[in-house]
């Protein structure tokens, strides 16, 4: 019995198939899970763990509670999305901590949220004046968001009524040194005209270029593999750590 | 067309980790005449029982060759406890015979084959 083998295919079939149920469970950023989807992910991870390198018992048993798991979470997804009512009882709400500036003590008091805590996650979100803070509200994953009162938010260009272009995503045209035909063709573009453009920047070659998009204002970024600096910035302790 | 393989290469996937998983059960069974564990734990019992000491070593050896081609394609289906809780009762059974005592070899053939039955459920 060669258990480093065992251990390597076990491996895999975790690994592959903690990788279809996190695609199956879609996409969210660690920053909006609650606490409840954080241990679950753990909890799920442990599995898949134990799945691999527990070799006193069979890889079926690990498997199944992987999957249990993972069909009870997106069973809970399909509820929540078509059951407005199930969602709040099972993922709560956000609640209101400061409202027109005045702070909630009571909201706080059933939160478990002291003013320490306030104080201290409005500094995270750049508020140190909580004199200027308009509304307050503790999101069902625990982060608070902030909203500044009007005197004290950014000025935009709206406020000074001033005209600006579009501003939209760009469109990767290079990457890694090969051109993305699809992209190109979705923006009405040919490599003619992307030859064209890189010979304006000096580049012969498309395979010079590690990163190219194009945005929406009609300008051409691109990055080339050699970056030609004539300064370095090197802030490492260690000498001659930065390769062009 | 595409987008159908792309849903259908993870389901695949999957079902052969499934088949890998539980396919224990039919994979202990027989390939050829050197790979049956049971044809040689029967003869072994037979001997054993018969006190035809010679031939029990003989077939215990074969139980040991058979059970070693097993292992190496179940091992991935199994509990590892079960197969060593095998490959010891095997040992045993082999000291058992050479010093021809038939209670703790036949207590060692029940031995195994109970593990053998655990074997991949």
């Amino acid at each position: 019995m060669n258990e480093g083998l065992i251990v390597v295919v076990r491996g895999i079939i975790g690994f592959f198939s903690l990788l279809i149920f996190a695609r199956i469970l879609g996409k969210q950023q660690i920053s909006q899970l609650t606490f409840f989807d954080y241990i679950l992910g753990i909890t799920i991870g442990s599995i898949a763990a134990s799945l691999t390198t527990d070799l006193s018992s069979r890889a079926w048993p690990h498997w199944v509670g992987l999957f249990t798991w993972t069909l009870a979470c997106l069973g809970f997804q399909i509820v929540t999305l078509k059951w407005r009512k199930a969602s709040k009882y099972i993922d709560g709400e956000a609640t209101i901590v400061i409202m027109n500036g005045k702070i909630m003590e009571e909201a706080m008091r059933t939160l478990r949220y002291r003013a320490e805590d306030l104080l201290e996650q409005l500094r995270i979100q750049g508020a140190f004046d909580i004199s200027q803070v308009e509304f307050a509200v503790v999101e069902k994953n625990g982060q608070l968001s902030v909203l500044k009162k009007s005197q004290y938010q950014p000025i935009t260009p709206s406020d000074m009524n001033l005209p600006t272009s579009y501003a939209g995503i760009g469109t990767e045209l290079i990457y890694n040194g090969v051109i993305i035909d699809q992209n190109l063709k979705n923006v009405n573009l040919d490599n003619n005209w992307l030859a064209a453009e890189l010979k304006k920047q000096g580049i012969s070659d498309p395979a010079e270029v590690f990163l190219a998009i194009l945005e929406t204002s009609g300008d051409l970024y691109v990055d080339t593999y050699k970056d030609r600096l004539q300064h370095i910035t090197d802030i490492s302790d260690y000498k001659n750590q930065i390769k062009e | 067309m595409k987008k159908k393989l792309l849903y259908l290469f993870p389901v695949m996937l999957l079902l052969l980790f499934v088949i890998l998983m539980l396919g224990g059960p039919f994979i202990k069974k027989p390939i050829s005449e050197t790979d049956d564990v049971i044809k040689y734990l029967m003869l072994t019992q037979k001997d054993i029982q018969n006190n035809n000491w010679k031939p029990a070593e003989k077939n215990s050896k074969k139980l040991s060759t058979a059970w070693k081609k097993v292992q190496s394609r179940i091992q991935f289906s199994s509990e590892r406890d079960e197969m060593n809780g095998i490959n010891v009762s095997i040992a045993r059974l082999r000291g058992f015979i050479a010093a021809k005592e038939a209670g703790g070899a036949l207590a060692e053939i029940y031995e195994i084959q109970e593990h053998w039955f655990d074997l991949g459920q």
